[in-house]
C-alpha cells in the first residue's frame, strides 16, 4: 500500500511560513536572549517576519489573476485574500513598531512580538477561508492571540481587566458564531461557502437562517458593531495602546473581509435578508458609536467609540451588496486601519510622556511640543471625519455611491447625518491640540527620551492615509480586482 | 408533526428526565425528611452525602500543577500522532521521516520554551 503525498501549494502558503517561522524564532528568542538584545531581537524578528509576509502577500496579489483553492480547496488563495493580508500584515507592521518602547511590557516583550505574529497569522488564515472550519479556527487562533496581547502588561490592573472582558464577551461571541456554523452545517450539509450558496435552504429554511442570523452576531462581535460592541470602550481603554490600535485597524479589516466573501459566496439566496440587517446594524452601530463619543473624556476611549461608528461606516458598502460596495469596503479599509493605528500611535506616544492615561485635555498643547504628533494626529481627526487630504473622504464617497446604486438614500442621509454629529468630537480632539498649553501641566522630570520607532510609525501612518487620497486611481484598480471574483447579488 | 420537531422529540423528553430527576430529589427530601426538629450540631454543617465534614485540608496545592497538567495533555495528545506513522513509516518512507521529523522539531519548540520559562520547576 502506498500513500499519495498531496501537492502543496509552497507558494500560496508563504505568507503563512512567513509568520509561523517569526513565531518560533521569536519565543524562543525570549527565553534564550537577556536584556537589551532580547527586546532589540524580538522587534528585529517580527519585523522580518512581517515584511516577509508582505513581501509574499504583494507578490502573490500580483500573480493571482484567478484565485484557486488550497489544502483541499479549505483555503481560497485570491487577490481578496491577499489584499486583506497586505492590509492585516502592515498594521502589525506599525503595531510591532509601537511595542518597541512599550513601557509597560519589560520582562514580555519578546512574547508581545511573538503574540502579534499569532494574531497576524491567524487573521492571515481567517481571511484566506473557504470553509466554516476554517472560519472558525482562524477567528479562535486570532482572538486567542489578541486575548493574552490585551493581559501583556500585567503591572496594570486595567490590562488584565480588559483582557478578561474581551476574553468572556469573544468567547460568548466565537460560541454563538459556531453554533451558527453548526446551524448552517445542519439545514444544508454543506462546509464549503460556494457549497452552501449552491446547496440553497434544502428542506429547512429556518434552520439556516438561524444559522445565518448567529453567524452574524459572531462576526458583529469581532467588528465591534452595536449592538454587539459593549466590550470595544472597555479593552480599548485597558489593553496596552499598540494592542488597542492593531486591534482596531487588523481585527476589523479581518472581520469584515471575511463577511464580505462569506456573505456573498454562501448566502446569495438570502440576500434581501443579510443585507438589510446588516443596514439595521450600521444604523445601530453609527447612532451608538457616535453619540457615545459626543461625552467621552479619555481619549482611547473615544477612539473605541469612533471605532464602532466607523464598524457603521464599513458595514453599509457590505449591506449595499453590490460589486461596488465591495469595492467601496476594500478601498475603505485601507485609508481606514491606518487613521487608526497612527492615532493610537499618537496616543501612545502621548502617554509615555505623560506617563498617564491621555484624556482629551492632556493633548492640550501637543501641536505646540511636537509639531509633527500634532499635525498628524489633527490629519488623523480631519480624515476619521471624512474630509480631505486623507483617502477616507473617497472612502465614505465610495460607499455612499454604493448605497445610492442600491437605491437607499435613507441609509446615506443617516450616514451623513451621523458624519455631522462626528464633527463635534473629532474638532474637540483637534481644539485641544492646538490650545496654548498650560504651563503647569508640563511633565516632571523633563521629556522622555526620543522614540524613533513611534515617529516613524506615526508618519507611516500619515502617509498611507495620505497617500490613499492622492494615489486613488491605482488603489481603484486593485480593489476592483481583488473583488472580480465574487458575485453579488444586487 | 414538523419533521425537525420530530426529531427532537427525544432530546426533549430526556432534557425533561434530565430535569426531573434532581427537582424530584430536591422536594423528596423535604417531604420525607426525619429530622430532629431542634437545631443540633450535626444539622448547622452542611450536607456532604453523609460524610461528616472533617477540618479544612492543611496544606495548599500549588496551582502549577495544574499548569504541568495541562502541559502534560498537550504534549500527551500531540504524541498520540507518532503511533500512527510508526505503523505505516515502510509504506509512505522518507517523506513520512521528514514529515515525523519536523512535527516533532514544532514539539520541541513549546517545550523548550515552557522549561526555559520555569514551567516545569
Amino acid at each position: 500500500m502506498s500513500i499519495d503525498t498531496p501537492a502543496i501549494d509552497w507558494a500560496g502558503l508563504s505568507p503563512y511560513f512567513a509568520l509561523l517561522g517569526g513565531i518560533v524564532a521569536a519565543l524562543l528568542s525570549s527565553v534564550f536572549l537577556r536584556g537589551p538584545a532580547r527586546n532589540a531581537a524580538g522587534f528585529a524578528i517580527a519585523a522580518l517576519a512581517l515584511l516577509g509576509a508582505l513581501a509574499a502577500a504583494i507578490a502573490l496579489a500580483v500573480v493571482d489573476e484567478t484565485g484557486s483553492g488550497m489544502i483541499a480547496d479549505s483555503l481560497r488563495r485570491d487577490r481578496l485574500a491577499d489584499v486583506a493580508q497586505i492590509v492585516v500584515v502592515c498594521a502589525g507592521l506599525l503595531a510591532a513598531l509601537l511595542f518597541v518602547r512599550e513601557p509597560d511590557a519589560g520582562e514580555r516583550r519578546g512574547d508581545a512580538y511573538a503574540l502579534l505574529l499569532s494574531a497576524v497569522a491567524g487573521m492571515a488564515l481567517f481571511v484566506a477561508a473557504n470553509d466554516l472550519i476554517v472560519l472558525f479556527l482562524g477567528l479562535e487562533w486570532f482572538s486567542i492571540s489578541l486575548y493574552i496581547l490585551c493581559a501583556v502588561t500585567p503591572e496594570r490592573t486595567r490590562s488584565l481587566e480588559a483582557s478578561l472582558k474581551y476574553l468572556i464577551v469573544g468567547g460568548f461571541g466565537s460560541a454563538v458564531l459556531l453554533f451558527g456554523a453548526a446551524l448552517v452545517y445542519g439545514a444544508s450539509g454543506k462546509l464549503r461557502f460556494a457549497e452552501i450558496g449552491l446547496a440553497g435552504p434544502g428542506s429547512d429554511r429556518l434552520l439556516l437562517v438561524t444559522g445565518l442570523a448567529m453567524l452574524l452576531v459572531g462576526l458583529a462581535f469581532k467588528v465591534s458593531a452595536a449592538p454587539f460592541h459593549m466590550w470595544t470602550p472597555d479593552v480599548y481603554q485597558g489593553a496596552p495602546t499598540p494592542v488597542t490600535g492593531f486591534m482596531a485597524a487588523a481585527t476589523k479589516a479581518a472581520a469584515l473581509v471575511v463577511a464580505l466573501r462569506f456573505l456573498t459566496e454562501a448566502f446569495p439566496g438570502e440576500a434581501a435578508l443579510w443585507t438589510i440587517t446588516l443596514a439595521v446594524l450600521a444604523v445601530a452601530s453609527l447612532a451608538v458609536g457616535n453619540l457615545g463619543a459626543l461625552v467621552q473624556r479619555d481619549l482611547k476611549r473615544l477612539l473605541a467609540y469612533s471605532s464602532v461608528s466607523h464598524a457603521g461606516f464599513l458595514l453599509m458598502p457590505v449591506a449595499a451588496g453590490n460589486a461596488l460596495g465591495g469595492r467601496a469596503l476594500l478601498y475603505y479599509l485601507i485609508p481606514y486601519a491606518a487613521l487608526s493605528v497612527g492615532s493610537f500611535a499618537v496616543v501612545a506616544a502621548r502617554e509615555r510622556e505623560l506617563g498617564r492615561a491621555v484624556t482629551i485635555d492632556g493633548m492640550t498643547g501637543l501641536g505646540w511640543e511636537r509639531p509633527v504628533h500634532g499635525a498628524a494626529m489633527t490629519t488623523f481627526m480631519l480624515g476619521f471625519i471624512g474630509l480631505p487630504p486623507t483617502g477616507l473622504f473617497l472612502g465614505k464617497f465610495y460607499a455612499f455611491s454604493a448605497l445610492y446604486e442600491r437605491g437607499w438614500t435613507w441609509l446615506m442621509i443617516i450616514g451623513a447625518v451621523f458624519t455631522a454629529v462626528s464633527v463635534a468630537y473629532y474638532l474637540g480632539v483637534v481644539r485641544a491640540i492646538y490650545a496654548r498649553p498650560v504651563l503647569a501641566a508640563a511633565p516632571a522630570g523633563g521629556s522622555p527620551p526620543r522614540d524613533t520607532a513611534i515617529d516613524v510609525a506615526i508618519v507611516a501612518s500619515l502617509v498611507i492615509a495620505v497617500g490613499t487620497f492622492f494615489g486613488v486611481d491605482p488603489l481603484i484598480d486593485v480593489v476592483t480586482r481583488a473583488v472580480a471574483d465574487l458575485t453579488f447579488p444586487f | 408533526m414538523h419533521p425537525v420537531l420530530d426529531s427532537y422529540l427525544p432530546l426533549f423528553i430526556y432534557a425533561l428526565l434530565a430535569l426531573a430527576i434532581p427537582a424530584s430529589m430536591i422536594a423528596l427530601s423535604f417531604v420525607l425528611s426525619t429530622r430532629p426538629s431542634r437545631r443540633t450540631r450535626a444539622r448547622t454543617l452542611p450536607f456532604e452525602s453523609g460524610v461528616s465534614t472533617g477540618p479544612p485540608p492543611q496544606q495548599r496545592l500549588s496551582v502549577k500543577f495544574y499548569l504541568i497538567a495541562m502541559l502534560f495533555l498537550v504534549f500527551d495528545i500531540e504524541v498520540v500522532f507518532l503511533y500512527p506513522i510508526a505503523t505505516m513509516i515502510g509504506d509512505i518512507g522518507w517523506f513520512a521521516v521528514a514529515e515525523f521529523g519536523f512535527f516533532l522539531a514544532m514539539l520541541v519548540v513549546p517545550l523548550v520554551y515552557v522549561w526555559k520559562r520555569g514551567a516545569l520547576e
